[in-house]
């Protein structure tokens, strides 16, 4: 063992799991550099100690008449969150149903006239519940414009709800920081 | 020092507000957070203010600490060295933290050899580099495991581990005369 290893400064502080704490001790049984090292820390180590430190000049219980009052706070949790990461997940397959329709309906592949990979999901967006929701996202027929829009609303609520989520995240990681 | 049950009793009763706990906790670490701090900045009097602050902010703080992420020794020692690295920054914005002007008014309870043999030691703890020197005052004062440490400093153990190994071999070639002498004092 290389004596200057900071492995020996985990053996002597006692930081080893017991199988290496036998296997260094065999070798520092055996290696006289290494012992001469032990030997040196533990020399630092209790010279170090001679060195007093001063006593506190404030006794705590003058510490604790500074503390001010704490309004108690809960540990709190995402609040926001799953709003607006249900409004990231609709706002996001919003976009990118409309972006993949429009790009599919540029390609010759269609089946009966429409296009094939997403025909299936067209029903689906025209279902009154979403198309409601889909239409108060993207505020498609209050505005009155065309389904391009909705893209770009979609997009934007996406990119809201996602500065919503981090804003929180970022809040709460102060807040339970340690210091 | 409190058993663990109590210190989480103390805990508790302190997010909640109560005061009279959290002195309780606070007195238990307080004499030792005095003397990391001392050692880390070199100052009495920087010292005893920033344990006060890291108390009051450990105060604030309470309600969101979390006793999963490590010891409240090692989050009250954070809080506090944190404070204290501001502190000495504020104050000398244009050079390093490492090497620190060694204060000459300490030690009137010491004379002769003992009183130069304090200011070398505190000196040579003071010339460490800042990154290292708080993992030996963690370790070598106050007796932290590597793993509060590492929650103290909010680095990997194995970190801690190159660190104080660093710390130890500079301190050894700073203070060679004084561990010569050490040697000799022993016996045979």
């Amino acid at each position: 063992m290389n004596s200057s290893h900071p492995e020996l400064d985990a053996y002597y502080d006692g930081e080893v799991s017991p199988q290496q704490r036998r296997a260094i001790a065999e070798h520092v049984h055996s290696c006289a550099v290494c012992q001469q090292e032990l030997a040196e820390r533990r020399r630092l180590s209790a010279l170090l100690r001679t060195v007093p430190a001063p006593a506190p000049r404030l006794s705590v219980a003058q510490v604790r008449r500074r503390l001010p009052e704490r309004a108690l706070r809960a540990k709190q949790g995402l609040v926001f969150a799953p709003l607006a990461l249900a409004f990231l997940s609709w706002s996001v397959l919003t976009a990118l149903v409309r972006l993949a329709d429009g790009v599919l309906s540029f390609l010759p592949f269609t089946f009966h006239g429409q296009p094939w990979l997403l025909s299936w999901l067209r029903p689906l967006l025209k279902l009154p519940f979403l198309q409601a929701i889909g239409q108060v996202l993207s505020l498609r027929g209050w505005i009155g414009w065309d389904e391009w829009a909705w893209l770009g609303f979609s997009l934007l609520w996406a990119a809201m709800s996602a500065g919503l989520l981090v804003l929180e995240w970022a809040w709460t990681r102060h807040q339970t920081q340690f210091a | 020092m409190p058993t663990s049950e109590q210190e989480t009793l103390w805990i508790r009763q302190a997010q909640q507000g109560n005061q009279e706990a959290f002195e309780r906790l606070i007195s238990a670490y307080y004499p030792s957070l005095i003397g990391l701090l001392y050692r880390f900045c070199g100052e009495a009097t920087l010292a005893e203010d920033m344990a006060q602050e890291a108390c009051l902010k450990a105060w604030l703080k309470l309600p969101v600490f979390d006793a999963q992420r490590g010891t409240f020794k090692a989050w009250l020692y954070r809080i506090a060295l944190n404070l204290t690295t501001d502190a000495l920054r504020c104050r000398r914005p244009e050079s390093p933290l490492d090497e620190l002007p060694v204060p000459a008014e300490e030690d009137t309870a010491l004379d002769g050899e003992a009183r130069l043999r304090a200011q070398a030691v505190r000196s040579a703890v003071l010339a460490l580099p800042e990154a290292c020197r708080a993992a030996l005052i963690l370790r070598e004062y106050l007796d932290l495991s590597y793993k509060e440490i590492a929650a103290a400093l909010d680095l990997p153990v194995g970190t801690v581990m190159s660190r104080l190994h660093y710390a130890r071999t500079l301190l050894r070639e700073q203070l060679r005369p004084w561990l010569e002498v050490t040697d000799e004092q022993q016996p045979s």
